[in-house]
């Protein structure tokens, strides 16, 4: 599902689509190796969350959420908080201890199957194996998630 | 000798001068290197026409022939979005030199390829280096130079600047290229190709575009770059800029199909495991503050025993000079206006050399990007990004050289508030003013002393980037897209020329502004009345002004010397030592001002004051040359003057509650 590069994981990879920065940014990004059609990899986020390192053409580039934003890449893992109505098997939790306690609770757990019901621009309205629970868009945006129709690769 | 009488026969030699070579190439690819082993030492620093960039060019000859080389700015594209591109893409254009050489990185030979069909649309005689091999036979990359050769139509060499594997060979074949030629690739789609040929037909006949290669002007048009759109006066209302670039990378692979073989997993090396560390979530700032605090620390405790070594021959030096000459003003000026006051700043050579090596090391080994990594969001609440703090590190050494490096700051807004709030980082310059005061005053703790400065330094930089930038914009902050290069182990030669290219700046200061000021120093304080320094001009200047700064507790010494510091911060300590006649009686500056009353809270407001007063005369005059306007000039004057008094007087009136 077509998704900002922003969203992933780290560890995801994704295969960019389409690239929606002015001219002035876009040029130094095709001139880095960003061009549709390549594979990109989320290394790493910098130790205060933002930016974060990709790799892509064997470099490691350095890219801030607000132009990852505008990066629009294909992969089969993406955050719950921009996911669209339909069934997702839960791939990881990026949150603390607490958050996971409390989403364990809801039957959210890396493996555990979901459906979104309701997809709001700030919460999601989600099935799963305990019941239905509206989740607010700061839960949704720790929870990564891949479309139940993938099978990993592995 | 030997070395010496060669280059005596080399000079008198007449050589041809056959033109000029460009090196071209992504950052990071070690073009530097590769400039430095084809000019040895025959190399100087100049600025491109307008701007404040550094130019580096050499001399590469041989036999009888001679080659002028130039560094170009490194780039990832020949766009013109920013200075660094446009630059670049101006010269080569402008000056149209003989011979373009595209360094390449043999690890990551895609990418460079690309910036080599770009510079290979817009003109022919260009040769492809291909760097690193050494690191590519580590990785058990395999590239077969005469199959690329065949494909690129142009000469590829093989060869590593850090061995010098394959240099001899690449030397040779640019002496040997016969100048005039040129490879149109034509890798585009039907229909782009179509428009191509359309558009050049159309530029081909025009008289004012003749310098140009049209179907580079064509292929710009297409990009719907913003410059050459204007020169043509043609604008089309698609922008093919995506798929013109992604037609490049798909002939790029194609060509790379049967010449580079690059082993498909990446393993988990040493590169990874070392990123792992330096930009973990918790240790990566641990190890950021570690290693500023580190190079601090360093550079304070081994230079010491090399000053002292300075300071004691220093000393004997002018007692054998006064001994010498009979006439006593001659005498004077000589031992102390200039050995005393060009030594007392030559002392601090040893911990300004040691402070650049550090800091040489920490950039040839690929370490800043990711300081500038780690700390970025840090910078972003700030309105500024991690590369202008690069250029605001750089600022520990020099702010001249800070100002200067703002220049590849693609955002002109974020140029302008890291030129004005660079001065408060605190420069090599006040490092001996902080060690000649802090040593006697906070003895064992001077070193933590000195370390809370600089702390306070970066706090202040902080605040007034924010300050300035809510002042003058109210803008977005700029973006961060930058390379993290892979690690390198630092070559001890090029770390000596970075050291010594950097040194060498403050050597040269204290061989002209330092002398001159130390001269007028001594004139103004040692006459009308010879000898007697409390009825100097010097002193009348100092008691004339201490009024002002009676609030903070200053003594005219003190003032006086904060004057003549605006030329040089470094001559705040050579003012000081002739004032307190501190050569005569054989102590530091700093002991007389503690006998004449001042006290530690004293000594740190007058710290503060010289951390942030007035910038100093080069800094000022580039930062009236990089931002443009005076307004932003007298901004960081008064700015500057007013944050140093005000804090400087919080700190006294605190000392005189506590005392």
């Amino acid at each position: 599902m077509l998704c900002p590069l922003s969203e992933l994981p780290a560890g995801a990879k994704g295969k960019i689509i389409k690239i929606d920065l002015p001219d002035r940014f876009s040029e130094r990004l095709y001139g880095l190796g960003f061009v549709p059609g390549e594979q990109v990899e989320v290394v790493r986020k910098a130790p205060l969350g933002d930016p974060t390192v990709y790799r892509i053409k064997g470099t490691e580039i350095t890219l801030r959420d607000s132009q990852a934003s505008e990066i629009y890449v294909k992969s089969d893992i993406t955050n719950l908080s921009v996911a669209h109505r339909g069934e997702y098997i839960v791939d990881s939790l990026s949150g603390g201890y607490r958050f996971r306690e409390n989403v364990n609770r809801m039957g959210i757990r890396p493996g555990s199957r979901i459906r979104v019901l309701l997809s709001h621009v700030n919460k999601k309205f989600i099935e799963t194996n305990k019941g239905k629970f509206w989740l607010p868009f700061g839960k949704s945006k720790k929870i990564f998630v891949r479309e139940s129709s993938y099978e990993r690769k592995k | 000798m030997k070395e010496k009488n060669k280059k005596k026969a080399e000079q008198s030699e007449t050589k041809i001068d056959v033109g000029t070579i460009a090196l071209l190439g992504n950052p990071n690819v070690g073009k530097t290197s590769v400039f430095n082993l084809l000019t040895g030492m025959k190399q100087y620093v100049a600025n491109w026409p307008g701007v404040t960039v550094e130019k580096r060019v050499g001399k590469m000859e041989k036999e009888n022939m001679a080659f002028k080389v130039v560094d170009l700015p490194g780039t990832y594209t020949l766009g013109a979005n920013s200075l660094d591109e446009k630059i670049t893409r101006d010269y080569l254009i402008e000056e149209a030199p003989e011979i373009v050489v595209v360094i390449a990185d043999a690890v990551n030979l895609e990418r460079s390829l690309y910036l080599l069909f770009q510079v290979l649309e817009m003109r022919g005689d260009v040769i492809l280096a291909i760097n690193s091999i050494d690191e590519a036979k580590k990785e058990n990359i395999f590239i077969d130079p005469e199959e690329l050769q065949q494909h690129l139509g142009i000469p590829v060499f093989l060869m590593s600047a850090y061995t010098g594997e394959g240099v001899e060979d690449f030397i040779k074949g640019i002496f040997k290229y016969n100048i005039g030629s040129s490879h149109v690739h034509h890798m585009f789609s039907k229909e782009l190709e179509n428009k191509i040929t359309e558009l050049s037909s159309i530029f081909r006949n025009k008289e004012e575009l003749k310098d140009y290669d049209s179907r580079w002007l064509s292929i710009k048009v297409l990009e719907g770059d913003e410059d050459i759109c204007k020169l043509t006066g043609i604008n089309l209302k698609r922008n093919f800029s995506s798929e013109i670039s992604q037609l490049r990378y798909e002939h790029i692979k194609y060509i790379l199909k049967e010449s580079y073989k690059k082993p498909g997993k990446e393993k988990w090396g040493m590169n990874m495991a070392t990123d792992h560390v330096f930009t973990h979530k918790y240790l990566g700032l641990a190890i950021f503050f570690s290693f500023m605090y580190l190079v601090f620390e360093i550079t304070f405790t081994f230079g010491e025993p090399f000053a002292l070594m300075i300071e004691e021959g220093l000393g004997a030096f002018g007692t054998f000079i006064d001994g010498l000459i009979n006439i006593e003003w001659l005498a004077n000026v000589l031992s102390e206006g200039i050995v005393g006051g060009v030594g007392a700043v030559l002392v601090f050579v040893p911990n300004i050399f040691i402070l650049f090596l550090i800091m040489g090391i920490l950039e040839e080994s690929g370490y800043l990007p990711r300081a500038a990594f780690v700390v970025d969001k840090a910078m972003y609440t700030l309105k500024l990004s991690g590369r202008s703090f690069m250029s605001l590190l750089l600022g520990f050494g020099c702010n001249v050289t800070s100002i200067m490096s703002t220049r590849s700051i693609s955002e002109p807004q974020e140029r302008i508030v890291t030129a004005i709030v660079s001065p408060f980082i605190s420069c090599s310059a006040r490092l001996p003013v902080y060690i000649m005061i802090a040593g006697v005053f906070f003895g064992a703790r001077a070193g933590i002393v000195i370390f809370s400065i600089y702390l306070f330094s970066i706090f202040i930089t902080a605040v007034s980037s924010i300050f300035i930038n809510k002042l003058l914009f109210k803008g977005k902050p700029a973006p961060m897209i930058m390379e993290l290069p892979r690690y390198r182990t630092p070559k001890i030669s090029s770390l000596i020329q970075y050291t010594w290219n950097r040194g060498k700046h403050f050597l040269k200061k204290a061989g002209s502004i330092i002398l001159i000021a130390s001269i007028v120093i001594w004139f103004l304080s040692y006459f009308p009345v010879p000898g007697n320094i409390a009825e100097s001009f010097a002193a009348k200047i100092g008691h004339f002004l201490e009024p002002i700064f009676a609030p903070i507790g200053f003594t005219w010494e003190m003032v006086t010397s904060l004057i003549f510091g605006v030329a040089a911060k470094e001559v705040i300590v050579s003012t000081l030592s002739t004032l307190t006649l501190s050569a005569q009686t054989g102590v530091s500056a700093a002991a007389e001002l503690m006998k004449s009353g001042l006290t530690q809270f004293g000594a740190l407001a007058f710290l503060m004051f010289v951390l942030l007063y007035v910038p100093c005369l080069p800094t000022l005059i580039v930062l009236k040359n990089e931002t443009g306007k005076w307004r932003y000039l007298l901004l960081s004057i008064v700015y500057s003057f007013s944050l140093a008094y005000v804090v400087a007087l919080i700190i006294s009136l605190a000392g005189r509650l506590f005392v």
